[in-house]
């Protein structure tokens, strides 16, 4: 059963690290690009991705809450100035992409950009230094950083180039793989911490049977969610940030 | 302060700033819901009224999104709050407590958030039919991720449907015995309910405001404002939003007071009632939230006359109609009015959380005891940081709101197609090559 929750618990953080960590990356890459619709068309094409991927951060964190709140106290005890780091980022960089395009002006535009890059690098530096927190040195924290950092820049990349039929490499499959591996390497590692990290009597049943039955509602609504994706970008899209 | 009291004082501040977004989202969801069906509708029955109530779906909605963006992102960062500050809550109640958070964070919040992405980004691939039906499953999921937060939050009022083994202090923890219990636990449903009311209000009070805002220029495209049905399109936007405010407003304010006076029922019989059960104030919390009370009290008195009198003025047009002067006074009143029910929502939430303390789930466990032994001067780090950022931020996309909903409904971006887009920006022709070709259907 706890197991269960630890699998639920490592299905989110990846699904985060691969959907999220795509925008990420657009957001990392966006002041190097010329021209300010160039700018807008290639966050319109990561675009549908931002609400229904950081759900799942949102999502884990409730996990953790639920089913394993002494793994995320000591978690978050540890890695605490991380952590800080990482909501901070998240609420600049989300800030940054709804507002940027909400008023013309090449200084308001641009500034939002310089912060979405920031912010973008920052939170992706912030998740691989939480989780270099749960594997314990100080080495794995900045080695993880860099790692995620440089993953994101390339996935977000990938994407962009796929939705723009532009030539990528690597590929958006090479670069899924590198933001994923070090969430799950990472699951594995805290594994046993994680199993001690339960609500005293393990995980409440009543919550699994409630999550249960909510899954498939997820699933479906997220599928439909990933399919406006699928498509080259063209004059179906959205373009809104 | 030591650090608990700066760690109570970081979760009050972003938990005030969240709460802000939330009344808006709460608010506006069913408005936007309901101007998107009845263009759905119309559209379908080829009926004149689809092009105005196009613009008031996507004039509206855009507000509603740029409102919500900031929203989850005050709502992240007080998510994290409770591992950071209070590991102590986790320890004692973690099972009963964060089991509704579970479920909104895993069920309700993740759907919404997901079906509002459809909703924006699927605005020319799904049909318009199923698209209408979209944003009500936002509202429906919104509003059940806020039930599901005023649940736990309800526990910390008056715990219920528990069984604690042993003495918290001392290892002890609280399991679920009856989760019935803490679903109808009244101050979940009583609270929630009133709760609903002052978001419709919220909702209201920016209809009308912003409805006043435009309609006080008196005149348009199509002539001078003010005669018996609306001169041109413009004013007939103005008035549907105006006459939907008025309405929302009005359903709200009676949720509001019946709810919030039902209440007492069972705060009264608390343990630790605070203000609102008339025992004797101890100490500074107590007279603080006894203030917050009498203020949020006389605000809700006032908002309840102003909905009624607005509700009676609707009858033959009289808002729309009467002797300019009084009109545009009125109108100027229904604007600087707009911030009343986020001050008042915002004194009663003050009352409802300083009425619990020295407890943070009321009769089981003293805040003191929850807390996290991080240093004060970590923790003033942390607040500074995160309520700057907040702060900022908040009063940027409040300004950014603003300037929208003066601009009006002339150059909307929500729902438009992307080569219209791009258009506005200099040097786009290359980049609106992308879009051309067929243009799509509902953006004709």
């Amino acid at each position: 059963m706890t197991a269960a929750w630890g699998i639920l618990l490592a299905v989110l953080l990846t699904g985060w690290a691969v959907l999220d960590g795509a925008v990420e990356g657009a957001g990392a890459r966006n002041p190097g690009v010329r021209g300010d619709a160039a700018r807008r068309v290639r966050l319109a094409a990561v675009g549908p991705l931002l609400l229904p991927g950081e759900v799942w951060l949102v999502a884990a964190a409730g996990v953790l809450l639920g089913a394993f709140p002494h793994a995320e106290a000591e978690l978050l005890h540890a890695g605490y100035p991380v952590a800080i780091a990482l909501i901070a980022a998240w609420a600049l960089r989300d800030a940054a992409l709804w507002l940027r395009s909400r008023r013309p002006g090449p200084a308001w535009r641009t500034g939002w950009d310089v912060v979405l890059a920031a912010a973008s690098t920052l939170l992706a530096a912030a998740w691989g230094g939480l989780l270099g927190v749960a594997w314990g040195s100080p080495a794995d924290v900045v080695v993880l950083a860099a790692w995620t950092v440089v993953a994101t820049r390339l996935h977000g990349a990938a994407l962009v180039a796929r939705r723009l039929q532009e030539p990528a490499r690597p590929g958006l499959r090479t670069t899924t793989a590198l933001v994923a591996a070090p969430v799950l390497v990472t699951v594995v590692v805290a594994w046993p911490e994680l199993m001690d990290g339960t609500a005293a009597g393990g995980p409440s049943g009543l919550l699994g049977a409630v999550v249960l039955v909510l899954l498939p509602f997820l699933a479906i609504v997220q599928w439909f969610a990933w399919r406006l994706l699928r498509h080259p970008l063209g004059p179906r899209d959205v373009v809104f940030f | 302060m030591s650090a608990a009291e700066l760690a109570r004082l970081e979760f009050a501040l972003l938990a005030g700033i969240h709460f802000l977004f939330v009344l808006v989202t709460l608010g506006l969801g069913p408005v936007v819901a309901l101007f998107g069906t009845r263009w759905a509708r119309a559209e379908r029955r080829g009926a004149w009224q689809a092009g105005v109530l196009e613009r008031a779906t996507r004039f509206w909605g855009q507000l509603y999104l740029v409102n919500y963006a900031l929203g989850i992102a005050a709502g992240i960062v007080l998510e994290l709050q409770f591992g950071l500050h209070f590991p102590g809550l986790l320890d004692v109640v973690g099972e009963v407590f964060g089991a509704p958070l579970a479920i909104e964070t895993l069920g309700a919040f993740f759907l919404e958030s997901t079906l509002l992405g459809l909703w924006v980004f699927g605005w020319h691939v799904i049909p318009r039919g199923a698209h209408h039906l979209i944003f009500w499953g936002v509202v429906a999921t919104g509003y059940a991720s806020a039930f599901t937060v005023m649940v736990a939050n309800g526990f910390l009022r008056n715990p219920v449907g528990y069984e604690l083994t042993g003495d918290p202090a001392a290892g002890g923890v609280a399991t679920i015995t009856d989760p019935v219990a803490l679903v109808t636990n009244p101050a979940a449903l009583l609270s929630a309910l009133h709760v609903l009311g002052a978001c419709l209000t919220a909702g209201g009070f920016v209809l009308v405001g912003v409805g006043a805002w435009h309609l006080r220029r008196g005149h348009g495209p199509g002539g001078p404002w003010g005669g018996r049905g609306p001169a041109d399109a413009d004013e007939d936007l103005w008035r549907r939003s105006m006459r939907t405010g008025i309405v929302t407003g009005l359903i709200g304010q009676l949720l509001v007071q019946g709810f919030g006076f039902a209440q007492f029922s069972y705060v009264r019989g608390l343990d630790s009632p605070g203000a609102a059960g008339g025992d004797p104030g101890d100490g500074l919390l107590d007279t603080l939230a006894a203030v917050g009370l009498g203020f949020m009290i006389l605000g809700g008195e006032w908002m309840f006359l102003g909905a009624i009198t607005l509700a009676l003025l609707l009858a033959g047009g009289a808002i729309f109609r009467m002797h300019r002067p009084l009109r545009v006074a009125l109108y100027w009143l229904a604007i600087v009015a707009v911030p009343a029910p986020f001050v008042t929502a915002i004194l009663g939430w003050m009352t409802r959380e300083l009425s619990r303390q020295p407890w943070v789930v009321a009769g089981v466990l003293r805040t003191e005891d929850a807390v996290s032994d991080q240093p004060a001067a970590v923790v003033l780090t942390s607040l500074l940081v995160l309520v700057a950022v907040m702060v900022t931020l908040a009063v940027i996309d409040w300004t950014v709101l603003a300037g929208l909903a003066a601009r009006g409904a002339g150059r909307l971006v929500l729902g438009a197609p992307p080569a219209e887009v791009l258009g506005q920006e200099p040097g786009a022709d290359a980049e609106i090559l992308r879009f051309a070709g067929a243009a799509p259907e509902e953006a004709r």
